[in-house]
């Protein structure tokens, strides 16, 4: 009942600030062009979201109006009109849908067309698909298991309205608000994303999946992601993207939060194959992504396994912060950069906790004209008796013109810390690709074959269903690089 | 999130500049050199001493740890016998960053004469190592540069002594030397620097040092920075390796409040190579940074560097080490490996060796580890009856001896001598 009295409240304001300088109707599907309170205002009352959420919202847009963007990356491009694109956008808007009979058939052409086999989701075991179309979750299915199991896997703005007192407990406790600017930008302008929260002792009964997907022209996309694992339990999430062809370059800023709490575990696995931009290095998008993990609790584990194939620009940390005593951080990654792509990605291990241990295994491929960078931190602070850390980067190129580059940081303050650091870089050897010539197999599946090779360590540590789509991504990814 | 740093405090740019308005035209040097000077001064100004929000002062905040209104040193000589005592060589003396004394039986083919001599002289070649540039510390070196030593080795000659330069510095004020080692097309020359003194109070010395080695010249390179007390050294060095030419250095520093060694290294044609290890042992209050940059310029060149280190106490030890090879330098190989033992808590060790690779073709690697003394290890020396502390410094001293066993005799025996008292002072604390 407060909740709705709390919504109402907020509907009424808003409407009140409308009237006097904001014209946009609330119905329509499209914030205008820009970025101001109003419509961080704008957004907030779309989604009917309680008081305390705007304001959030709004201290956020007010800190990142201070802030500077981050030029210490190794990547380059023009600069961004941060007013000359559009904050929110809405599919074409229905009410909630009961089954999926009721998505727009065209809706459900586009997916196909990316082989995310919506329709089919039912049939295949084990794997619930929350689909994010541009901003907002249109279907959502397996729910009823998930209920059973008391999983909470949701649209985030619908977990605003259903779980309120979850995410103000924990959103923005892993990514504060004020951490860099393009958390900040998220923080002020997110649009939807996935809200996950396991109880106690509970093993997710299926991997957790959504697909991320962006459509309409010139439309950021802020994704926020909140995953809760509580005492004892288990989830893994995947997260996989497509887009389509486009010109226009488009920024993408999403934050991503997870809590372990005492003796949980996250698995987040990602796939991530935007639109990288042509050849020529013209269009693809901008990834700017905040993703951090928080060892809250003891025993706790959380675990990142990423393929980055797509993007024109990656920038992208995924973290741990090992807070818990014995926690554990993995980092499993693979970057491939071809053409004119450049990333700068890694991971930070901070160790906070006793008996805390990490592993990194990185594996950067460049191709073409591309920039490939893997940066990096482990720490120790003071207290962190018996940290471990064992880093492995390995850099493959490609071609004379594409550049591999190595940026650890290795910080330890206590003298119980042991950590370990190994660098490698190579080319895919003369004698290799003679070996599988001679056996008749074609220069670029002899490249992939490869390259597979190279990057095995991780893809083992990739789901099944994903393993097999990453595979067929590396080889896809390296078109062109060979000849 | 902390606020960018503003320069607003600009005291201690301030006091240099009045100091320069007060002592510039008492700086040895012709008419040239003035304008270069000052324009030096005016980068520092701009920009700052460096702080910890430059990437490559980020472990080393030099602005924060630096003492107010230094004066440059009178010269004064303290000077007692020194760790290298024993040794026999063309010796050069630097107190308070004058040279007080240059060797003057080398044989034909050697010169070792002092910069500010050679200024006198009306002669062109110096200044292309004068020059202002983008790094703080030589700007601020070369505005206010005193003296040094530049030796220079002629063509073919291999010189059989070494040249053993000694820098004291024991006031509590700023001094500035600029050293020019040139070695001409295969000569061969062993240099031997060794940087001590304690002052009262904090002094400040820079040292930049370029070392140009012509196609086919070998240098082998002993520095030893034994300063002690509230002394803040920094060492530059730029070193370019020309065809076939080799440098091989070995740095060791333990007993400075800051002791900072940068090296610029570009490998500019086919077979050049470079090498350097690096020992440190800091203790209480004791902070060492060694900052290294190689540039692979051309194919077929090869570069390692190695480090090995302690701290114990409150002291900090940095490395970073950054290998860039261009698309050109195809074949190129290059390997890093850092090592470092934390003592005890409160101590805290950096690392960052990074790589930045545009050619294909090439063989790159580093590793990095930091770690505490082996308790498995330690057991064994003390089941057999050796005594904790005496295990410890034993241990300690076959860690950092990786890096002292490469230098030959009659050099390793006075290094490890040095190396071990230091030690054990630092594992004692």
């Amino acid at each position: 009942m407060a909740e709705q009295a709390t919504i109402d409240a907020v509907n009424a304001r808003a409407g009140e600030r409308y009237k006097y300088g904001f014209v946009t109707d609330i119905e329509s599907e499209k914030a205008p062009k820009g970025l101001n309170a109003d419509i961080v205002r704008f957004i907030s009352a779309k989604k009917n979201e309680p008081e305390w959420m705007l304001a959030w919202r709004l201290a956020a847009f007010e800190r990142w109006q201070s802030m500077n963007e981050p030029r210490w990356a190794k990547v380059s491009y023009p600069p961004i009109d941060f007013q000359d694109a559009y904050y929110y956008s809405a599919p074409k808007s229905k009410p909630k849908l009961e089954s999926l009979d009721e998505v727009d058939p065209k809706l459900l052409e586009t997916y196909k067309k990316l082989g995310i086999p919506l329709t089919e989701q039912k049939l295949l075991a084990g794997v619930a698909v929350d689909a994010v179309f541009d901003s907002v979750s249109v279907a959502t299915t397996f729910k009823g298991k998930l209920k059973e199991a008391g999983v909470i896997f949701c649209p985030i703005s619908e977990a605003l309205q259903t779980h309120p007192e979850l995410i103000r407990k924990y959103l923005g406790t892993v990514v504060p608000v004020t951490d860099n600017f393009y958390a900040t930008l998220n923080s002020a302008v997110f649009s939807d994303g996935s809200f996950v929260y396991v109880p106690p002792g509970v093993r997710c009964p299926m991997e957790l999946s959504t697909y991320f997907r962006i459509n309409e022209a010139e439309t950021g996309q802020f994704e926020r992601t909140l995953i809760i694992a509580d005492k004892g339990s288990y989830v893994s999430y995947l997260e996989g993207c497509t887009a389509p062809m486009r010109d226009e370059n488009q920024l993408h800023a999403a934050v991503v939060e997870l809590v372990a709490m005492d003796d949980a575990e996250i698995k987040y696995s990602t796939v991530q194959n935007w639109y990288p931009g042509d050849e020529n290095g013209k269009g693809g998008i901008y990834n700017f992504v905040t993703k951090r993990g928080d060892c809250r609790g003891a025993r706790s584990k959380i675990s990142w396994t990423q393929v980055e194939t797509g993007s024109a620009i990656t920038w992208k940390y995924p973290s741990c912060i090992l807070r818990g005593d014995e926690s554990v951080g993995e980092f499993f990654s693979i970057a491939i950069a071809n053409h004119h792509q450049q990333a700068d990605t890694g991971t930070k291990m901070v160790h906070l906790g006793r008996n805390t241990r990490s592993r990194i295994i990185s594996k950067g491929i460049s191709a073409g004209q591309a920039q490939n960078t893997y940066r990096g931190l482990v720490s120790a602070h003071a207290k962190a008796e018996n940290a471990r850390n064992y880093t492995q980067c390995d850099s493959l190129l490609i071609g004379a013109k594409c550049g591999a580059h190595t940026v650890p940081y290795i910080e330890a303050r206590n003298p119980t810390a042991q950590f370990e650091h190994e660098a490698t870089t190579s080319k895919i050897s003369d004698d290799q690709l003679f070996y599988c010539l001679q056996r008749g197999i074609p220069a670029e599946e002899a490249v992939t074959l490869i390259v597979n090779g190279f990057c095995r360590e991780v893809l083992q540590n990739l789901p099944m269903e994903f393993a097999v789509e990453a595979q067929k991504l590396i080889g896809v990814s390296l078109e062109g690089s060979v000849g | 999130m902390a606020a960018v740093e503003t320069t607003a405090d600009v005291s201690h740019e301030s006091a240099l500049v009045a100091l320069f308005a007060k002592v510039g035209a008492s700086l040895p040097g012709a008419s040239w050199l003035q304008p270069l000077r000052a324009e030096a001064l005016n980068r520092v100004t701009r920009e700052g001493l460096p702080h910890r929000r430059l990437e490559a002062w980020k472990y080393t905040d030099l602005r924060n740890k630096l003492a107010h209104g230094f004066d440059l040193a009178s010269g004064k000589d303290v000077s007692d016998a020194d760790v290298l005592d024993g040794l026999k060589g063309h010796r050069v003396r630097i107190v308070g960053g004058k040279v007080v004394g240059v060797p003057d039986d080398v044989p034909d083919g050697l010169e070792v004469i002092s910069l500010a001599e050679a200024l006198g002289m009306p002669s062109l070649w110096l200044r292309q190592w004068l020059q202002p540039t983008d790094e703080a510390v030589e700007n601020l070196n070369l505005a206010f540069a005193s003296d040094g030593v530049l030796v220079r080795v002629a063509r073919g000659l291999a010189v059989k002594q070494p040249v053993i330069v000694r820098s004291t510095l024991s006031e509590a004020a700023m001094a500035h030397t600029r050293n020019v080692i040139v070695l001409e097309e295969g000569a061969e020359l062993t240099l031997i620097e060794l940087d001590d003194g304690a002052a009262p109070g904090q002094s400040f010395a820079t040292t930049v040092t370029a070392i140009s080695l012509e196609p086919g010249a070998r240098l082998r390179h002993l520095r030893v920075t034994a300063n002690e007390g509230a002394s803040v050294v920094v060492r530059a060095d730029t070193i370019e390796v020309g065809r076939d030419a080799s440098y091989r250095g070995i740095v060791a520093s333990s007993g400075a409040a800051v002791a900072r060694q940068q090296a610029s290294a570009r490998l500019t044609a086919p077979g050049a190579a470079f090498a350097r290890a690096c020992a440190y042992a800091a203790g209480e209050g004791q902070h060492t940074d060694f900052t290294m940059r190689v540039t692979h310029e051309a194919p077929h060149t090869t570069s390692r560097i190695v480090s090995k280190g302690v701290a114990a106490g409150s002291g900090h030890g940095v490395v970073q080490g950054l290998v860039v090879v261009r698309s050109e330098a195809q074949k190129s190989d290059s390997h890093q490996l850092s090592r470092a033992l934390l003592l005890t808590p409160h101590a805290e060790i950096d690392q960052k060796p990074e790589l930045e690779i545009y050619a294909d073709d090439v063989k790159c690697g580093h590793g990095a580890s930091i770690g505490a003394l082996d308790e498995s290890q330690l057991f064994y020396l003390q089941q057999r009856g050796i005594p904790e502390a005496e295990a410890r410094s034993m241990l300690v001293g076959a860690f950092l001896g990786e890096v002292t066993e490469r230098l030959p005799e009659p050099y390793r025996a006075p290094v490890d001598a040095w190396l071990t008292a230091r030690m054990t002072q630092v594992t004692a604390a």
